[in-house]
């Protein structure tokens, strides 16, 4: 078990219309992301990384080609199925957290397993799970205004982890955060791919894309290149060489 | 999603912003508000009149005489009709005017006087508080005899304890006073109910110097009788004054449900008034959704993105809208009985706050948060999540 991949794509087209000009954002992609991979998508702005994101979250659906995710065919489901698969199988972390102002860190993280239904100390159990290991037990009750953008970004990943997904998606889960941040961000995201989960992100920065197992480089809507890194960078070392450096 | 989850959401929204939602809920307030005071107001008025009307006596059957049409009536009709119709108890010839009644040196110069027979107060229910009515061999006899109202009583110095007996004088005749009669809480008229001199009917001639009856009272023996008894009666009368609209006869019920018909008029247009102002504040809550929806648009985005349903968007927004409607039905609800309170005190009224109109009017509020909430709300759950992460 465990040999298939958990997303599979084929033939990936997505066109915008506007207004009578069609534009198009893919272009026929194919991909296959295995269990365990962690894979940074990488490509100058216009590309379509994160048209392709969105399709991965379901979020969006392709104008043609096969999207399998985890052995389902999500490509032409409805909104309410695609509302529970991305429920039920992604945690998506957005550039900018989208954290929900009013709610706690507790609540925003609760809130997709609010959706999911099901009693209320679970959903607090496993609400406060995810936020210890972003190392937020801290912060429970603490709103996003109260928290700085690494914090929200790790509660926003807390929100993603909560559901225990068969992905974790991420569209430039580091561009609105410092080198630090950043840095504590991708060693929380390693830390998760190390214990399993699959990981699909997003980034401009290459040294990003060097904590993944993987690179892959989109232009113009196509591949141009798929490569696993060589020289894998560790955030956690990071992250000690940056305190080193405070010290 | 559970329900009540949804509603601590729509709540949570609700406190977010206290002062927008209490102004988008104020148009229901005030419509609800209005409804229940205008409603409390109208069925207090309509309560005093209808106790009026029944303090006026038991199935009490008035025939009057339109002299310019020619019709008198005489004395002695009242016992023939009454003999000729069906079910009816008593009857009385009714002769009225104005008297000064004076005792020593006090007097009370604008007493009506009442000429009847005995029957008179069973008939008007009234009831005697010192003394005795006149009897049958009073009204045969034409004694000189009168049963004093409770406000002439007074403006002559008397009291109950030592009226009984004194000699009084109805214009220029003497007459002993042998009855008080007990407060009447009600008159047909604008005057004083109180303000009256009883006196046996065959001495109303030279009392009240009126030659005819101004009115025959009849007493049906049941309240269902009474419309029956106003037809035979009308058909007599026509037989006795063939002008037409030379004899009105009315009974008690009749002049109940000129009311009740009055007050359905009322209501109409109280229903009409009140569903304007609750459109009104319906609109006044779909604007402020619609605005919610938008300004929002990102958050729903981001509800949908992590999972939630179009039922369950819809269920929340839906919610906010019938919540804001509700506080604004109960805050509607206090205010109009609070207003009502007031109103009544201000304008000396009778007021009458029914459990039913105050369910009507927060149940009104409620399905206006449904109705106005509804397209709000289901338009939040058709939105594209991606469509509305992307906006800012
Ligand atoms: N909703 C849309 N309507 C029309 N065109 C769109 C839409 N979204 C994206 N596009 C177009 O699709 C192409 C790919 O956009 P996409 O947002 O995926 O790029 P990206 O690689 O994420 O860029 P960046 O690095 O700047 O975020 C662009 O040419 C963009 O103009
Ligand atoms: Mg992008």
């Amino acid at each position: 078990m465990g040999v298939g991949p958990v997303i599979e794509l084929r033939g990936i087209v997505k066109t915008y219309q506007i207004g009578s000009i069609p534009v198009t954002a893919l272009a026929g992609i194919d991909l296959q992301v295995f269990p365990g991979e962690m894979a940074a998508i990488m490509g100058p702005s216009g590309s379509g990384k994160s048209t392709l994101m969105n399709l991965l979250g379901c979020l969006d659906r392709p104008t043609a080609g096969e999207f399998v995710l985890a052995g389902r065919r999500v490509a032409r489901l409805g909104d309410d199925q695609l509302a529970e698969v991305r429920n039920r199988m992604i945690g998506f972390v957005f550039q900018n957290y989208n954290l929900l102002p009013r709610l706690t860190a507790l609540q925003n993280v609760e809130l997709p397993l609010v959706y999911r239904g099901g009693s209320g100390r679970r959903r607090r159990a496993a609400a406060v799970e995810a936020l210890e290991r972003v190392g937020l037990q801290g912060r429970l009750h603490h709103r996003p205004s109260q928290l700085s953008g690494g914090q929200q970004q790790r509660v926003a990943v807390a929100r993603a982890l909560a559901g225990r997904p068969q992905v974790l998606l991420a569209d430039e889960p580091t561009g609105n955060l410092d080198t630090r941040s950043g840095t504590e961000v991708m060693a929380l995201l390693q830390e998760l791919n190390a214990g399993g989960m699959t990981v699909v992100l997003v980034t401009h920065d290459p040294r990003i894309a060097e904590h993944c197992t993987r690179v892959v480089r989109v232009l113009d809507g196509r591949i141009v290149g798929d490569e696993p890194v060589a020289d894998r960078r560790m955030a956690a070392a990071g992250r000690a060489a940056v305190e080193g450096e405070g010290a | 999603m559970n329900p009540l989850q949804a509603l601590a959401m729509a709540a949570g929204a609700i406190r977010g912003n206290v002062m927008r939602s209490f102004l988008t809920a104020l148009g229901v307030i005030i419509g609800v508000a209005t409804v229940i005071a205008v409603v409390a107001l109208g069925q207090g008025s309509r309560q005093a009149i209808t106790q009026d009307i029944q303090g006026l006596g038991s199935n009490l059957i008035t025939a009057s005489a339109n002299e310019r049409e020619g019709a008198r009536f005489t004395a002695d009709m009242a016992a023939t009709v009454a003999g000729e119709a069906p079910d009816i108890l008593a009857a009385t010839p009714e002769f009225t005017g104005n008297v000064t009644v004076s005792y020593g040196t006090q007097s009370d110069s604008s007493t009506s006087v009442i000429g009847v027979n005995q029957d008179w107060p069973s008939m008007r229910g009234a009831h005697i508080a010192a003394g005795s009515f006149f009897t049958a061999a009073d009204v045969s006899s034409a004694a000189d005899v009168v049963v004093l109202g409770q406000t002439v009583m007074q403006n002559l110095g008397l009291n109950e304890a030592d009226a009984i007996g004194q000699v009084v004088t109805v214009d220029t005749q003497p007459a002993t006073v042998v009855g008080v009669l007990a407060s009447l809480g009600s008159s047909a008229g604008p005057q004083d109910p109180n303000e009256i001199a009883v006196v046996p009917y065959t001495t109303a001639e030279q009392v009240a110097q009126t030659v005819y009856p101004s009115a025959l009272l009849f007493q049906a023996k049941a309240s269902k009788d009474a419309t029956l008894i106003v037809g035979t009666l009308n058909m007599i009368f026509q037989s006795m004054f063939p002008r037409s609209n030379s004899v009105f006869v009315t009974s008690q019920d009749q002049l109940l449900s000129t009311l009740s018909s009055a007050s359905r008029t009322e209501s109409v247009t109280l229903g009409g008034i009140a569903a304007i102002s609750l459109l009104v504040g319906g609109i006044g809550i779909m604007n402020i959704m619609l605005v919610s929806v938008t300004e929002r648009t990102r958050e729903i985005g981001l509800r949908k993105a992590i999972g939630a349903k179009r039922g369950a968007v819809l269920l929340q927004f839906l919610l906010e809208a019938v919540l804001l409607a509700g506080a604004g039905g109960l805050l509607g609800v206090g205010a109009g009985v609070a207003g009502a309170h007031l109103l009544g005190k201000y304008l000396k009224t009778t007021v009458l706050i029914t459990t039913s109109s105050a369910v009507i009017g927060f149940s009104f509020a409620v399905a206006v948060g449904l109705i106005f909430g509804y397209w709000p709300a289901a338009s939040a759950s058709r939105l594209d999540p991606i469509v509305a992460l992307r906006r800012d």
